[in-house]
């Protein structure tokens, strides 16, 4: 089947996908990276300690540094992008087969790639949550969040590059 | 032109040059202490406790307490612990003898009681009748349970007064527990010989404080001495990535984690914005990088007289002992020693002869006997 007239190109399309992938990793690590800092300062607070506005701000800009350079096994915002390189494409499949919009799908998986990957870590050590932010079901939910602003920012993006039809019509994500 | 004699000073200096050097080599091997294998085919060793006669106990991770006789493992072990949870850092950590051993023959056992969903850090006493430890039973049990695999503390020591201190960690996932005193996660607790609670414990009477409690603020304490000549208390305990710990102990003391350290977590976040904190007590030292501190002794009238009264840490990550001088001006002065061994070590402990012996941390596990070059 030939593409319709208006689609863009392939590598145009490909470039749009990502970009709009880059997009929803940025969005995903920068709220994941605050909401974090947040938790992990909202426990301390809980414990007794206090922080000056300055302190805070502080903190936020040290683990958005620390958190994608300064990791022990690997660095977050790549641990979401990997992440979200496998949800977005089972999103697409779903997306065909329900027809359901990107503004659901995308950020459905982003917040669901969240939870399990932070779930599983769990596993993997131990019972330890890897990223302390992420401990209890608020800060659980706090990054799942984060997955599914980066699951709206992948749609939002790819809407802005390519004109909505019927997912059954075309053929990007 | 050149003399005759200038020649021949000339053509010697190589050859002097030479001798120096083996000399140098010489009196360099002259000092190298002495390292044997005194005690070999453990599987993870953790800790040893001297007996009088020259027995040794050995406490090994999977629960097993194995008794040395003359240098030789004898075959079967002196008790096998029942209620053990040795998922990832659980186990049979350390053993201790009642000050008293010689009349009542009594062995305390720290080690990581339950199972996955519900763990934590328990003392067990038993009594020791030829070759094996009976009448094995629990007198303490840090509370609350917990739900992960790590950062047990479970290290042992007598106070002076005949109380036992035992350390307990944080649990790694709740760490905040550490400045709780409702809770003995993160603390270092002392209890009698009975497992009771001593009636001058620091949070005695409080409502909102658990009596056994002696000090907190603790992540995960896993080196633990008494000075034999002051009664003075230290533990060195792991930091996350950096902040390992040496900390001298005081009753009530609050030693700041994780309000405050020198480390970071392994993700590369902050613990916390402060390295310190108003209200805690800092830390002696710190080693930043970690080092990963476990065992920790004291000379006090070892082989090595110019060693008196430092500690020594042994490190896990770091393969290594540090030597750690304190200054009575405050002054620390770090030595590291033994890293040609080039093992992790679990545990160190000075003997009755005053020689240093070190546990290693491996599956085919050794204690090593290291004793001063001969003179």
């Amino acid at each position: 089947m030939s593409p319709p007239p208006n689609a863009p190109g392939r590598p145009r399309r490909v470039a749009r996908v990502l970009l709009a992938f880059a997009a929803a990793v940025l969005a995903t690590y920068l709220l994941a990276s605050v909401l974090q800092t947040a938790f992990v300062l909202l426990g301390l607070r809980d414990a007794g300690a206090r922080f000056s506005p300055g302190v805070v701000l502080t903190t936020v800009l040290h683990d958005l540094h620390g958190l994608a350079f300064n990791a022990l096994f690997v660095s977050y915002p790549l641990l979401i992008a990997a992440g979200l390189a496998v949800a977005f494409p089972v999103a697409a499949l779903l997306r065909r087969w329900t027809g359901a919009g990107r503004r659901l799908l995308y950020p459905l998986a982003g917040a669901a790639m969240m939870g399990a990957m932070l779930a599983l870590s769990r596993v993997v050590f131990y019972g330890i949550t890897l990223y302390a932010g992420s401990r209890g079901a608020w800060g659980l939910a706090g990054q799942m969040l984060a997955g599914a602003l980066g699951g709206l920012a992948f749609a939002l993006v790819l809407e802005a590059a390519i004109p909505h039809r019927p997912p059954a019509e075309e053929s990007s994500p | 032109m050149m003399s005759r004699h200038a020649r021949h000073r000339r053509s010697l200096r190589p050859w002097l040059a030479v001798a120096a050097l083996a000399l140098a080599t010489a009196c360099s091997a002259a000092d190298d202490p002495r390292v044997e294998t005194w005690v070999e085919g453990l599987r993870q060793p953790y800790s040893i406790a001297f007996l009088p006669g020259g027995d040794l106990l050995v406490t090994e991770k999977s629960g097993a307490l194995r008794l040395v006789r003359g240098g030789r493992l004898l075959a079967e072990p002196a008790a096998v612990m029942a209620d053990i949870h040795t998922a990832s850092q659980g186990g049979l950590t350390d053993v201790v003898l009642h000050p008293d051993f010689a009349a009542n023959r009594l062995v305390y056992l720290a080690y990581s009681g339950g199972n996955a969903r519900a763990n934590g850090t328990r003392v067990a006493r038993g009594e020791l009748v030829g070759d094996r430890l009976v009448n094995l039973t629990e007198i303490f049990r840090a509370r609350p349970d917990k739900d992960t695999g790590a950062h047990f503390g479970g290290r042992l020591a007598f106070l002076p007064d005949g109380t036992l201190l035992v350390t307990v960690g944080d649990g790694a996932q709740y760490r905040e527990k550490a400045q709780d005193l409702t809770s003995m996660l993160g603390s270092v607790i002392r209890i009698d010989e009975n497992g009771g609670v001593p009636a001058d414990n620091p949070f005695v009477g409080r409502d909102d404080a658990r009596a056994e409690i002696w000090s907190y603020g603790h992540r995960n304490p896993q080196g633990l001495v008494v000075d034999a000549k002051t009664g003075a208390v230290y533990a060195t305990e792991h930091g996350p990535r950096g902040g390992d710990e040496l900390n001298r102990l005081e009753p009530g003391n609050n030693y700041g984690w994780p309000l405050a350290t020198h480390g970071v977590d392994y993700t590369g976040a902050a613990i916390t914005p402060y390295t310190e904190y108003p209200g805690t007590v800092p830390p002696l030292t710190h080693w930043t990088p970690s080092l990963a501190p476990s065992g920790l002794a004291q000379c006090r009238g070892c082989l090595w007289p110019e060693w008196e009264g430092d500690l020594f840490a042994g490190m896990l990550k770091g393969t290594q002992v540090q030597r750690v001088r304190l200054g009575a001006d405050g002054t620390v002065a770090r030595e590291a020693l033994f890293e040609d061994i080039g093992e992790r070590i679990r545990d160190v402990r000075f003997g009755p002869d005053g020689a240093l012996y070190l546990v290693t941390d491996n599956v085919a596990g050794r204690v090593l006997r290291i004793t001063p070059a001969a003179p």
